[in-house]
């Protein structure tokens, strides 16, 4: 087995209790920037503002997916005023071997789970919640049903949490869930060991801003936006080299345990912040800056790939796309009116060349040296250095 | 991007393909930096009348555009079914239009195309079909001048349709003057630097039929023919190889090997440009498969990739595995290919203390701090040094090359701004190439790190990962306890 690209996918474009596919478009349709420094918001070419709802619509997305090397969605779960929501039914029919689904828990809006409960209720509303999520073909993790954890700080008894929902997935026939914190690191062991994740997985852009922004405003700042001398979101926002950004995300990933790789083309989320405060990746080059840089994308996918397969265990190597469908954070892979399917090639061709380069390092073993001799090696290289 | 249509007694069919990534589609043509705009043009006709047998003519768009299907059915004139080449106002080449005898009797003419000056190439074309072709032209917006890097990925511009134009013009020559033209040999111009000249060696051993018969290069590189000769006849250049510090330009040094070869030879051999056309690392190709193409081979599966085969040769030391024995070689050809020097003695000095011996390759100013250094310039001395040795730990250069791929020994390739598919091995117990996997990888710069500014790179690993992958190789191959 390869390693797996898994694009994390909206899926309220559709009829739902979060409303209907042209409530959920409206935004994207009416988004006007605010700042001559906010990038424009992206329109989708080929695919239209479809209709999840509409089986065909639903497998043209799926096709492009599949045609991108897209392996699965990963899709949000949510609790509504009806129950647990994801919308995977739309895409259920479209899933098989060559293309699952994974699922992330949207916890933070999720109050049940935030504050204390009997184990009864808890095991209850488990058990509805892994009824959501059965549904299609998972894009098995380590074997099991991937379920990612937005917010695992905000989990109340995150441990007895996981617990029930793992026993829950074995009750209702599943073959097990594969449970990933969305953080960036674990130095204390406290995710795997204490609390009982499998991985975890990169944070989103906005959860982990990976370097410094390239945006320190002062005082003076604040009065020169204040006197009107100043566009406001200079002050408001933040700004990051999009390159930085994500050299930072992968420098000394080793070090920072078990964390499956989050890859993104392009992020800018000013529609979520109306009143300020958005982030901003920049691609600074050529004399010009944009959004996104198609060829640096795909660079990042492969190195994600191949990291990815250097340092998991061959069924859990899965490096995650950020995203198939984000249009309101400019982060989308669908082919779109400005990009055309510029970014969308890049991530295919980004997927080709890491399965490619994945396929001549297959048959290397991993190192098997034991944990004190690699503590060993630590200490001494940590000792030559201060000599 | 390319396109084509065929047209045969029955119709006609449209075809497009576009530069493989590794996926190895039915549409995709591999990316080999090292073949001319002619060899492409070569292999689109290949391809499209494996396709459609049946087609007698095949109109091809010039391999330097990105042409779609429609924009070439668009340009293309009627030339009442007759070869013909269509070219801008400016006489830049746009599609050819070509019988299909010129791949089933004379593939490898089509080589001698510059596919950048449509006079030269209908002049050619005369010769090869025994009668004239018409150049058509056609009234759309000029070519002009081309870009240093196109967006498909053709490389240095002008300056190399420049030395491709010579060489054709070099071919030209030869047709004009003799008559036995179509029994001389194709001889490959790819004169240095020493990794490539390995390179070749290896794609051409891998390869049961190629499109040359000889290979033009330098003379210094003749330890590493001997030690790993090639299936074409070498052809000593008596120059130093190019300088990297920019004081010769290519084309200068293509005009001084003419005329170095002689009067003789260049009239009696039809040189083709083997240099890179192409940009290399944004492809995940390794350089000796991008030769293979280079050479004639159609690379339509991973299967015949250098990942995809065991190595030819497997070497072992034979000296007890206590103490350790390493041979590393940590300078590159630019700074930026250097292991970083604030890493160095960590590295040094943790294996040191985990009882390896350690000898160094070219690195006299470790002497002070206890360390042996010696030097390896040539293939013989080289070898010798690495048998001494359990494993060789090297920067992307020559010597890991040479080391892994010739000698077959236990080797652990350190990269960091280049791209390690390009230039290393199929991994294996005994082969590990490393980097950190950094999305900048690869930069392509050589003096300072376009991001930090630095004069290292960050994508080196730390010193601890790369003594446990030393030192897990070593229990893994040679059996050794530490």
């Amino acid at each position: 087995m390869s390693v797996r690209v898994l694009a994390f996918f909206d899926s309220r474009y559709q009829t739902s209790p979060l409303g209907t596919a042209e409530e959920a478009w409206r935004p994207l349709k009416e988004a006007r920037p605010v700042s001559r420094q906010h990038f424009a918001l992206d329109a989708p070419s080929s695919l239209g503002m479809y209709d999840l709802g509409d089986p065909q619509a639903a497998a043209a997305v799926v096709a492009s997916a599949k045609s991108a090397n897209i392996e699965g969605f990963v899709v949000d779960l949510r609790w509504t005023a009806q129950g647990y929501w994801t919308g995977a039914e739309a895409l259920a029919p479209l899933t098989g071997p060559d293309f699952g689904l994974a699922f992330q828990w949207k916890n933070g809006d999720d109050a049940f789970w935030t504050a204390e409960a009997s184990v009864e209720e808890r095991a209850a509303r488990a058990q509805t919640m892994i009824k959501a999520i059965s549904v299609g073909t998972p894009a098995l993790i380590g074997g099991r049903v991937g379920l990612m954890v937005e917010s695992p700080k905000l989990l109340q008894g995150p441990a007895e949490a996981l617990r029930l929902l793992r026993a829950a997935a074995a009750e209702a026939g599943l073959p097990g869930l594969y449970l990933m914190a969305s953080r960036a690191e674990d130095a204390k062991g406290d995710y795997l060991k204490v609390q009982g994740y499998d991985a975890l997985v990169d944070p989103s852009v906005p959860a982990w801003p990976s370097c410094p922004p390239n945006s320190e405003p002062n005082g003076l700042d604040y009065l020169e936006v204040m006197a009107g001398l100043k566009d406001s979101v200079e002050y408001t926002d933040r700004f990051y080299n999009y390159m930085l950004f994500t050299v930072a995300r992968m420098i000394n990933r080793d070090k920072r345990g078990k964390v499956l790789p989050r890859v993104f083309a392009a992020y800018y989320d000013w529609l979520e912040k109306p009143e300020g405060g958005g982030m901003h990746l920049q691609f600074k080059g050529g004399g010009r800056t944009a959004p996104n840089d198609p060829h640096y994308f795909s660079m990042f996918v492969e190195n994600a790939m191949l990291w990815a397969q250097g340092n998991l265990p061959e069924d859990e190597q899965v490096v995650f796309m950020d995203s198939w469908n984000g249009w309101a954070t400019g982060s989308q892979i669908e082919p779109s009116l400005l990009d055309g399917e510029l970014i969308t090639n890049a991530a295919r061709n980004g997927i080709d060349r890491g399965r490619f380069m994945a396929m001549g390092r297959a048959s290397m073993p991993k190192c098997q040296l034991d944990a004190d001799l690699r503590e060993r090696i630590k200490l001494l290289c940590e000792a030559a250095s201060n000599l | 991007m390319f396109a084509g249509i065929t047209f045969s007694l029955t119709g006609y069919q449209q075809f497009a393909y576009r530069f493989g990534q590794g996926g190895y589609r039915p549409d995709e043509i591999f990316d080999s930096a090292w073949s001319v705009p002619s060899r492409y043009l070569l292999e689109v006709g290949r391809r499209m009348l494996s396709t459609d047998p049946k087609a007698e003519l095949l109109a091809i768009g010039n391999p330097l555009l990105p042409f779609t299907s429609a924009q070439l059915a668009a340009w293309l004139p009627d030339t009442g079914g007759q070869p013909a080449i269509i070219a801008d106002q400016n006489n830049f080449p746009l599609i050819y239009v070509l019988p299909k005898r010129l791949w089933t009797e004379t593939e490898r003419f089509l080589l001698l195309l510059c596919c950048s000056a449509a006079k030269m190439d209908q002049a050619l074309l005369t010769h090869l079909l025994g009668g004239p072709i018409a150049r058509v032209k056609v009234n759309v917006r000029a070519i002009q001048a081309y870009p240093n890097a196109s967006r498909t990925g053709w490389f240095h511009g002008v300056g190399r349709q420049h030395m491709q134009q010579i060489l054709s013009k070099a071919a030209l020559k030869i047709m004009e003057r003799r008559p036995d033209w179509r029994s001389l040999p194709f001889v490959s111009y790819q004169p240095y630097h020493a990794g490539t000249v390995l390179f070749y060696n290896l794609a051409s051993r891998a390869m049961e039929q190629s499109l040359f018969d000889k290979q033009i290069l330098c003379a210094s590189y003749a330890d590493i023919w001997q030690a790993l000769p090639s299936r074409q006849e070498p052809v000593w250049l008596d120059m130093p190889w190019l300088p990297r510090d920019g004081s010769m330009d290519e084309l200068t040094y293509l005009s001084k090997a003419l005329e170095t070869l002689g009067p003789d030879f260049t009239g009696s051999h039809f040189i083709v440009f083997m240099r890179y056309s192409r940009i290399y690392n944004i492809t995940p190709f390794h350089l000796a498969d991008h030769m293979k193409f280079a050479l004639g081979d159609s690379m339509l599966s991973p299967e015949g990739s250098i990942h995809a085969r065991p190595p030819a040769v497997t070497g072992r030391c034979a000296l007890p595995v206590e103490p350790l024995r390493l041979l590393m070689h940590l300078t590159g050809g630019w700074e930026l290919k250097s292991y970083p020097k604030h890493d160095l003695l960590p590295l040094l000095r943790g294996l040191q203390a985990l009882g390896c011996e350690i000898t160094l390759i070219d690195k006299p100013e470790m002497v002070e701090h206890g360390f042996t250094s010696i030097k390896a310039g040539e293939t013989g001395p080289l070898t010798e040094a690495v048998r001494n040795h359990h494993i060789f730990v090297g920067v992307d250069s020559f010597p890991h090359h040479f080391v892994r791929h010739v000698l077959g020994w236990p080797t652990i390739g350190l990269f960091a701004n280049t791209k390690p598919c390009n230039s290393d091995a199929r991994h294996a117990e005994d082969y590990a190439a490393v980097d950190s996997n950094l999305p900048c990888n690869p930069c392509s710069a050589e003096r300072d790190c376009p991001l930090f500014g630095r004069k290292d790179c960050g994508n080196f690993i730390t010193p601890d990962l790369l003594i446990a992958k030393i030192l897990g190789m070593a229990q893994q191959v040679y059996g050794a306890s530490l």
